[in-house]
């Protein structure tokens, strides 16, 4: 099997900021910004067009990221781009986390 | 004709003294014991204690050496200090050489010649000063030295360095910058040490005892001859200390010496200016804040009877004593009366048995007296005192629990304790939060994974400290940059776990953000002098909220904190060692006492998860007497002391198993020898790791005290005797107050 460089885990997704952000420190001082963001688009599969809707949870670390959360209110359209991984290390448990890596604010309208 | 021997006790671990020959050209008929002798000790000099003489010595004459030099013609040890001393020394089965240095001042051991000191210098204050206190804009940045200056104020014949310390931790700095500054100047003064002054002692209104007081007063007084222990129990602002005052004031009026144990003089800067203001002086005052030179000239004051009344921390338990007349411990329940390494003493033990050997009563103060002294008095040994009504009438706070189950907490705080707060303050008056932990936080650990601060050299996390960011081991002091990362699965998602003084802080501060805040723990007290200009803080009045560990629990007098908030009181109650119920009640309460001293009443809430623990219900329910008996109850069933005697063998190495290995042969050793006592153990201490060292323990146990010591006296020489591992540490503490 070929090496699986950091490339192979890149997810862009855009959609809409759910509720609150929520922004806090961690001890050593690094900003971390958490929002849940919702994504409804149409899509082509097996040949047919097709509705899809999901949430997934963003998380920001770091100030160039963490800031452009801490701005971001609910219902604001953002463009996320980043690394998908395990939400949490518990055993049996594979929600998964957005880390962004950039965040991009547009105008949905 | 035989030589004569000289027999010297030489400070080293070994538990023996040496055999000298006088140095050439010495008056024989001169020596006493207990005078300093300069000797060869392998290939060095040492000085060493002359603990009596012999006609013969199983030396072979060839390896029999000569003193160089008698350093004292009166003996630096008196008959009474050696005699005490070395009873101390059988009891606790420490190396005599040890013993006997611990007595003395740094100076002393190092050859210092024990004559006293000149007049010391005094400094007053300037025109200059005085004209900078009225203006008092230019001290407007420092409250150490305006302290200082309003206390030199009311003295034209100026003050010592020795007696500002009750003003400043460090008062020789402060008066650096002052004299520079030409607010202060030094002069050598003649007549006495502490002339009378315009508003000085004299013209202080005595406070009239009540009842309960003039009682205690008058019961020990009449014992003033022999030998009594007195247990003082008296609440929290129920006057002890001004009974101490009329005691020492009988005592002194029968020419006679006053010797008061207090368990850190730093923390309570208070009682030494009552007792300055009150008490003829000099007093001689010890502890190890002071420097070699300063603890010197206490300790000749003391023993040239110059210093009518010594205050001093432990060790000045051993204070040379003219003409002693009573003894003072106070808060006899504090720990850090007994010394937690090499020679493990209890300074108030100790003190009831200078007592008995000087014949003069001793008197033990406290408002939750240790549980030994407690069962001292049930039983008649000690007579109990009690002062059970607060002066002028007040009453002791109410206690209330908060129930933290279910709560919603903020940084540990619960609501009904936020608002309870909060009306204290709009009243304008103190609240004061209590947390016995410093630092931000006891754990960082991270929430993808779930990896904990431990620290790499104990059994233990390392706590978070913010304002440094640091993490620092609080067990062996270790530090390291808090980590930005999780160092197993590089997640910067850290989080701090579970609350510290300076969360408290933030948390607090975000609560009320227009009421000045007071943090006093170890971190914020650090620089000299900051505890003073904090605690001035706190007595200038107004709306203010305290933040403390044990610090600001003892003996502090705050009159304008009305509420008492316990944050945690949990930490106490399930501990592995059976003392910690004890110290978590005496804790609380001596918190407690804080709230509520003047004429507005206070008010104390406890916050807690387990709400029904039997203890602490009886504790607030009912007070410390009841929780007292009902522990007292639990020990006697479970066999604990005092209703046993205990000595703790220590051991510890780089490996748990070199540690064991030490201690079992241990328990060999006392296989054929254990008559009336019982082993228990080897078993790892509470905490096995510390600072990279395995500890292990082995517990003696005895349901007669002479047992015990029948014991002790065959089975420690055996030990010592006993070719050991050399990487191997070990050490005996008889009447251990923890387990590790």
């Amino acid at each position: 099997m070929p090496a699986v460089s950091a490339t192979d885990n890149c997810l862009i997704i855009a959609g809409y900021v759910v509720g609150q952000c929520e922004m806090r420190t961690s001890p050593a001082g690094v900003p971390i910004g958490r929002f849940l963001l919702e994504h409804r688009s149409s899509q082509m599969e097996a040949g047919l067009a097709r509705e899809v809707y999901c949430r997934i949870p963003v998380v920001a670390c770091g100030a160039p990221v963490a800031n452009v959360v801490c701005d971001l209110v609910p219902g604001e359209a953002v463009r996320v781009r980043g690394f998908v991984g395990r939400a949490n290390n518990r055993e049996g448990e594979y929600r998964l986390v957005l880390h962004a890596a950039h965040i991009e604010i547009f105008n949905a309208d | 004709m035989a030589t004569l021997i000289l027999r010297i006790a030489v400070p080293s671990p070994l538990d023996r003294t040496f055999d000298y020959l006088p140095p050439p050209d010495c008056d024989l008929s001169a020596l006493a014991p207990g005078v300093r002798v300069r000797v060869p000790f392998g290939h060095r000099d040492v000085i060493g204690f002359l603990v009596g003489t012999a006609d013969g010595t199983a030396v072979v004459p060839d390896a029999l050496r000569s003193a160089h030099a008698i350093l004292d013609a009166e003996p630096v040890l008196s008959a009474e200090t050696l005699n005490f001393l070395q009873w101390a020394q059988r009891y606790y089965h420490h190396p005599p050489g040890e013993v006997l240095a611990t007595a003395l001042p740094t100076l002393l051991r190092q050859g210092e010649p024990a004559i006293p000191p000149d007049i010391p210098v005094r400094w007053r204050i300037t025109a200059a000063g005085r004209e900078a206190l009225a203006i008092g804009t230019a001290l407007r940045r420092s409250a150490g030295q305006r302290l200082l200056l309003e206390h030199l104020a009311p003295y034209p014949a100026g003050l010592t360095t020795v007696s500002l310390r009750t003003t400043a931790r460090n008062p020789s700095a402060i008066l650096r910058t002052l004299r520079a500054k030409g607010w202060v100047e030094p002069h050598a003064a003649p007549g006495p040490e502490n002339p009378p002054n315009p508003c000085s002692r004299s013209n202080l209104a005595r406070p009239v005892l009540n009842e309960a007081q003039a009682a205690a007063v008058a019961a020990v007084v009449a014992e003033l001859d022999h030998f009594q222990a007195f247990l003082l129990e008296g609440i929290t602002g129920s006057g002890k200390t001004e009974v101490y005052i009329c005691l020492i004031e009988a005592v002194l009026a029968r020419g006679r010496q006053a010797l008061v144990l207090v368990p850190e003089i730093g923390l309570t800067p208070q009682l030494l200016s009552r007792f300055n203001e009150r008490l003829p002086g000099p007093l001689a005052v010890m502890h190890s804040g002071l420097t070699d030179r300063e603890r010197l000239n206490a300790w000749l004051l003391a023993r040239d009877g110059l210093a009518r009344v010594v205050v001093g921390t432990r060790s000045a338990v051993f204070a040379p004593l003219r003409t002693a007349g009573l003894l003072i411990v106070d808060e006899e329940h504090d720990s850090s009366l007994k010394q937690q390494d090499g020679f493990r003493y209890h300074g108030r033990d100790l003190a009831v048995m200078r007592g008995q050997q000087l014949n003069i009563p001793v008197v033990l103060g406290s408002a939750t007296p240790a549980l030994e002294t407690y069962h001292n008095a049930q039983r008649g040994r000690y007579t109990r005192l009690s002062l059970p009504e607060r002066v002028g009438g007040g009453r002791e706070s109410p206690i209330e629990v908060v129930d933290l189950r279910r709560q919603r907490l903020t940084e540990g705080l619960s609501q009904p304790l936020l608002a309870r707060a909060g009306e204290h303050l709009a009243r304008n008056e103190q609240v004061l939060l209590f947390l016995n932990r410093r630092g931000f936080a006891p754990v960082l650990f991270c929430h993808e994974c779930g990896w904990l601060s431990q620290c790499h050299h104990c059994d233990a996390r390392m706590t978070i400290h913010l304002r440094q960011g640091q993490l620092i081991c609080h067990h062996c002091g270790d530090q390291r940059a808090v980590e930005r990362a999780c160092p197993l699965c590089g997640s910067v998602d850290l989080r701090a776990l579970g609350q510290g003084t300076e969360r408290l802080e933030n948390a607090l501060q975000t609560a009320f953000p227009d009421i000045p805040i007071t943090r006093i723990d170890r971190d914020s007290t650090r620089r000299r002098g900051s505890l003073e200009v904090l605690l001035a803080g706190i007595t200038a009045g107004g709306a203010r909220l305290l933040i403390g560990t044990q610090m600001l629990a003892k003996g502090h007098h705050f009159p304008d904190v009305t509420l008492v908030g316990i944050v945690d009181a949990d930490q106490g109650l399930y501990g592995i060692d059976f003392h910690a119920s004890e110290r978590m009640a005496q804790l609380i309460l001596q918190v407690a006492g804080r709230a509520g001293r003047a004429d507005k009443p206070g008010t104390v809430l406890i916050q807690t998860h387990q709400p029904g623990h039997p203890l602490l219900q009886i504790l607030v329910s009912q007070g410390y007497p009841a929780f007292a008996a009902a522990t007292l109850a639990e020990r006697k069933a479970a066999l604990l002391p005092p209703f046993t005697y205990q000595a703790l063998l220590r051991a510890e190495a780089t490996t748990a198993e070199q540690a064991t290995a030490f201690l079992r042969a241990g328990l060999a050793l006392a296989e054929t020898i254990a008559d009336g006592v019982e082993l228990l153990g080897p078993a790892p201490a509470p905490m096995e790791r510390r600072a990279g060292h395995y500890r292990a323990q082995l517990l003696v146990q005895a349901l007669q005290r002479q047992d015990l010591h029948r014991f002790l006296d065959l089975w420690v020489p055996r030990l010592r005797a006993k070719k050991r591992d050399q990487r191997v540490r070990w050490s005996l503490d008889v009447d251990p107050i923890e387990l590790y």
